[in-house]
């Protein structure tokens, strides 16, 4: 009896220490394998009006729109940011289509590449200036040796055109106001809202998303005054893509208005579509800047 | 080795403790695994999630450079082997390794978590055992809900191993130290109670083999080893008075208490030894009550019993302490008397012996006569050896007895010549009994008034081997002793009867035909059955036949006997009292015996008519007779005289010489012729 005591313990401590050794054993480690990217790849960049995530909520649909819609392509949504280097992105051709504002449409025409579409309506694209509703503002005299908060100096609609509209109406910002460049809309608008500055310039498409995402903070805040509207942004693909593309893109978009899908796609992007444009339909955008330029503004 | 109890509980606790042991390692082993495995997988989805948190802006942005560096920060982080972030075409946008970059992941593995995350499927991270040491963990880069790209991680996680291994090692160590202090515990525990059990052993062996002489620890406490220490040593006093009560019994008799041979011929030995020294002898006596049996059959084995007591008491009280008195079995006794210088002693002791004896015993309510024989035999004269000694004091025992009981006998070495002769002649009866030896003769039995005959007695010779007739007085005896007379007295009836059929048929007149009947064949069981088929067989009538029996025999047991000696009767047998006058026979038992004839005993005949004594004692037994109506008859009668006298007093049945000796066949047909009525 004992001895076969022993033998089952003997067995027992056998399993054990093989379940031990099985612990033990090696194995092949594993390594993914890589090859590389095959398809057709294009670089979008919006100018950063609204910040990177929102951006990218508001457009990443529509180039997936267009990736289903043309064979083989790929669209990648790259943003920015600020606008300084979304400039300088620009410059380098680094995108293969980008939505610039007017005013960096102007400058890519430079750096290769033209305009096919532009979005509508034209009458977005202004300047506002809103204050606190308690500031008690009416007069643009108010604002002299206050301070002002913009996006970046180059933003057209919200810092050059307000700039200009507070020139023309008695007040030099660069003068007699402090400017202060918080690189994005919603930075500025937060900046008057929490009496940084007493007064911010913004346009409508970025107001309105911020009304959207901030409906009380919203009802402490108006609108002073409202520039004169621009040529809105336009829709450039580098001169390198091959045409056929380009063409495709831009009917794409041009015809996206006409449906419902297309509509659901355009509607976090705050405007009512696109329109084909060309280079030509950006001349008062010019002229706007050499007016600019000559007013000694910075 | 692996026998001994303790060596086995050792091992078995061992044994035990190992698997006791082993399973907690294997436990603590299992459950340090799990908690490595958690943390490892909790690791690398933190790690995962500082990418995705911090990869997304980049990402967006085709911040590369940005990308790279939270990668190799992020991989500098121990315990990553592999990071990628890829976006969400699939392309990896930072790696490490950098080979990677810009690439595509084309393993079946790969590619299946990316669609997977891609579908919106996986909501979680998603983890991955490639093995013990590799831990996969891809988290998504999310946009509310849409998918911007993933962070993957390969975790080495040989750590885990490394913890266990480690472990392993330290708590196996513990175990192992557990294992041989609770080994070695167990051994201290047992080694005083094996020691204990050991000695137990050794003197359960020492009794095995004999010894009780043996050396016991002391079992203190109540626990089962000291219980079972105190019932040894009980068993040890028990089996030592036991073997004492045996050793006694073995060396005693149980009836009268008196030790046995063995111890006797022990005794003689040391006796022969100091004899040797002192130059005095040593005697035995060698003692049997006369009559036992007697008393025996006449009172019962109680009253035996109670009276062999009796008798061993009066010796003890009659001979000295240092004698040693011996129950040899039956009714025999030895007493072995030692330092003897004047043999006179030894008759003296054997005379008083007798003497005490004889006074009338008073057992179980009953007046006892006894006497006895004695025979005694002297170291160194008569014998060197024990068993010689005993065999030559029985034998002058014997001749005591032969000499008329109630008295002593010294030996003498005739005396073992004569045992000799006994010897051959017992085997000469079986001889003859099987050559049919044993012939019959013919004594007439004659009317003393008429002279004409009216019976023959039939008497036994034998011959040996040589042809030499053997006296009966010699043999029969003998054969009685030895039981032989039955088939003797058989095959003598049967040639007596064959021959009386035969005078019959050949038209002589007989007269009745006596024939002695032994007590042992009346005693057989299957005599009357013999008898009556032996009637049968021979043609014998039975009123041809008288069966004769001794009164004295009779009178041994007659309450036994009468019922037997009926039986006879019933046959038609008629039945004769053989020696009458020489037993004790009361007149209540006379009356009862189914008898025909008194034969008067030759003792009374011899000196007839002289003798006044014996004539008034042959008279009165003749009156007594005709009193109960019984026939005497006279045998021994020699003279005319006696015959003469016999006729007067009314006995007209004479036996003897003065008509005839006994006659063989032929000489007593011729005398029948000549006498027949």
């Amino acid at each position: 009896m004992f001895k076969q005591w022993l033998k089952w313990a003997a067995i027992g401590w056998i399993i054990l220490s093989l379940q031990g050794c099985e612990q033990g054993s090696a194995q092949q480690p594993y390594q993914p394998t890589a090859a590389p990217h095959h398809k057709e790849h294009y670089i979008v960049g919006i100018h950063p009006y609204l910040n990177s995530q929102k951006l990218y909520s508001a457009y990443a649909p529509i180039l997936t729109y267009l990736e289903q819609q043309i064979p083989n392509v790929e669209f990648s949504l790259e943003t920015s940011s600020d606008y300084a280097s979304y400039e300088q992105k620009l410059r380098r051709g680094q995108f293969h289509f980008a939505l610039p504002n007017p005013y960096q449409t102007i400058e890519s025409l430079s750096s290769g590449y033209r305009v096919t579409a532009r979005m509508a309506p034209d009458s977005v694209f202004k300047g506002l200036i809103i204050a606190r509703k308690d500031s008690q503002i009416k007069q643009h005299e108010q604002l002299k040796q206050r301070s002002i908060a913009f996006t970046a100096k180059t933003a057209l609609a919200a810092t050059m055109m307000p700039k200009y509209y507070l020139y023309m109406n008695g007040v030099n910002v660069d003068k007699e106001m402090q400017p202060r460049y918080v690189t994005s809309q919603f930075s500025a608008i937060m900046n008057v809202y929490n009496k940084d500055t007493f007064v911010a310039a913004t346009w409508p498409v970025a107001y309105k998303a911020w009304q959207r995402e901030f409906p009380e903070a919203a009802n402490e805040l108006e609108t002073l005054w409202e520039t004169p509207s621009l040529v809105n942004n336009a829709w450039i693909a580098r001169k390198d893509v091959p045409t056929s593309v380009t063409d495709s893109v831009t009917a794409l978009l041009v015809n996206l208005s006409d449906t419902d899908q297309g509509k659901a796609l355009l509607a976090p992007t705050s405007s009512d579509g696109f329109i084909a444009a060309s280079d030509a339909d950006y001349q008062p955008v010019r002229e706007f800047l050499n007016a600019y330029q000559s007013s000694g503004l910075e | 080795m692996i026998n001994s109890i303790s060596a086995r509980l050792i091992i078995g606790v061992i044994i035990t403790l190992s698997l006791l042991m082993g399973l907690m390692v294997l436990d603590v082993l299992n459950k340090q695994h799990k908690l490595l495995t958690q943390q490892a997988t909790q690791q690398a989805v933190a790690v995962s999630k500082v990418v995705t948190n911090n990869a997304l802006i980049p990402l967006l942005n085709n911040d590369l450079n940005s990308l790279r560096e939270l990668v190799q920060n992020t991989a500098s982080l121990s315990d990553v082997d592999m990071l990628f972030v890829i976006d969400n075409h699939g392309q990896v946008k930072a790696a490490i390794p950098e080979v990677y970059f810009g690439q595509q992941l084309n393993d079946e593995i790969s590619q299946r978590w990316q669609s997977q995350l891609f579908n919106g499927s996986e909501q979680q991270p998603i983890q991955y055992w490639h093995n013990e040491a590799q831990l996969d963990t891809i988290v998504p880069i999310r946009i509310d809900q849409s998918v911007v790209g993933y962070a993957r991680v390969l975790s080495n996680t040989a750590f885990i191993q490394q913890e266990s291994a480690r472990l392993l090692h330290n708590i196996g160590l513990y175990a192992l130290i557990a294992v041989l202090v609770g080994g070695l515990i167990t051994w201290l525990l047992l080694r005083g109670m094996v020691s204990q059990l050991s000695q137990l052993a050794t003197a359960a062996q020492a009794i095995t083999q004999g010894s009780l002489q043996v050396k016991l620890p002391k079992f203190n406490g109540h626990d089962e080893i000291a219980t079972l220490g105190k019932a040894f040593e009980l068993m040890i006093q028990s089996l030592k008075a036991q073997i004492k009560e045996l050793s006694y019994q073995a060396s005693h008799d149980s009836l009268t208490q008196l030790p046995n041979r063995a111890i006797l011929v022990d005794r003689l030995h040391q006796a022969f030894e100091r004899s040797q020294q002192t130059k005095h002898h040593v005697a035995i006596m060698f003692i049997d009550l006369d009559h036992f049996k007697e008393v025996n059959d006449s009172y019962g084995h109680e009253t035996g019993d109670a009276l062999l007591i009796e008798v061993a008491a009066i010796f003890k009280k009659t001979l000295r302490p240092i004698d040693t008195i011996v129950r040899m079995g039956g009714d025999e006794f030895c007493v072995l008397v030692e330092d003897i210088d004047n043999l006179d002693l030894m008759s003296d002791i054997a005379n008083t012996l007798n003497e005490q004896l004889k006074k009338p015993l008073l057992v179980n309510d009953k007046t006892v006569f006894i006497s006895c024989s004695i025979g005694i035999s002297l170291y160194p004269d008569d014998a060197l050896t024990p068993e010689t000694l005993l065999r030559n004091a029985d034998s002058a025992m014997y001749r005591a007895k032969e000499l008329g009981r109630n008295g002593y006998q010294f030996y003498t070495s005739e005396m073992t010549q004569r045992a000799l002769e006994r010897v051959h002649l017992e085997s000469e009866i079986r001889i003859a009994l099987v050559n049919q030896a044993f012939t019959v003769v013919y004594q007439p039995k004659m009317n003393g008034f008429t002279h004409r005959l009216i019976g023959l007695e039939a008497l036994v010779r034998m011959q040996d081997q040589q042809g030499h007739t053997i006296p009966p007085n010699r043999f029969i005896p003998l054969a009685i002793e030895t039981g032989l007379i039955v088939q003797v007295d058989r095959q003598v009836m049967r040639k007596a009867m064959l021959q009386l059929v035969s005078w019959r048929r050949k038209g002589l007149n007989t007269g009745v035909l006596s024939m002695n009947l032994a007590l042992k064949q009346l005693q057989q069981p299957d005599f009357i059955p013999f008898l009556q088929s032996l009637l049968e067989e021979t043609g014998t009538q039975p009123e041809w036949i008288e069966l004769e029996v001794t009164e004295s025999e009779v009178m041994t047991n007659p309450d036994v006997i009468i019922p037997l000696l009926e039986a006879i009767r019933e046959l038609g047998i008629a039945l004769s009292i053989d020696d009458f006058g020489t037993g004790y026979s009361s007149l209540a038992y006379l009356k009862r015996l189914p008898i025909t004839t008194l034969k008067i005993d030759r003792s009374f005949i011899k000196d007839l008519p002289e003798d006044h004594e014996d004539a008034a004692i042959v008279s009165a037994i003749i009156g007594l007779a005709e009193s109960f109506a019984i026939d005497t008859i006279a045998e021994g009668v020699e003279t005319e005289a006696q015959k003469d006298f016999l006729v007067a007093a009314g006995c007209h049945a004479i036996q003897g010489y003065f008509y005839s000796q006994p006659l063989i066949v032929e000489q007593a047909e011729a005398y029948i012729r000549h006498y027949q009525a």
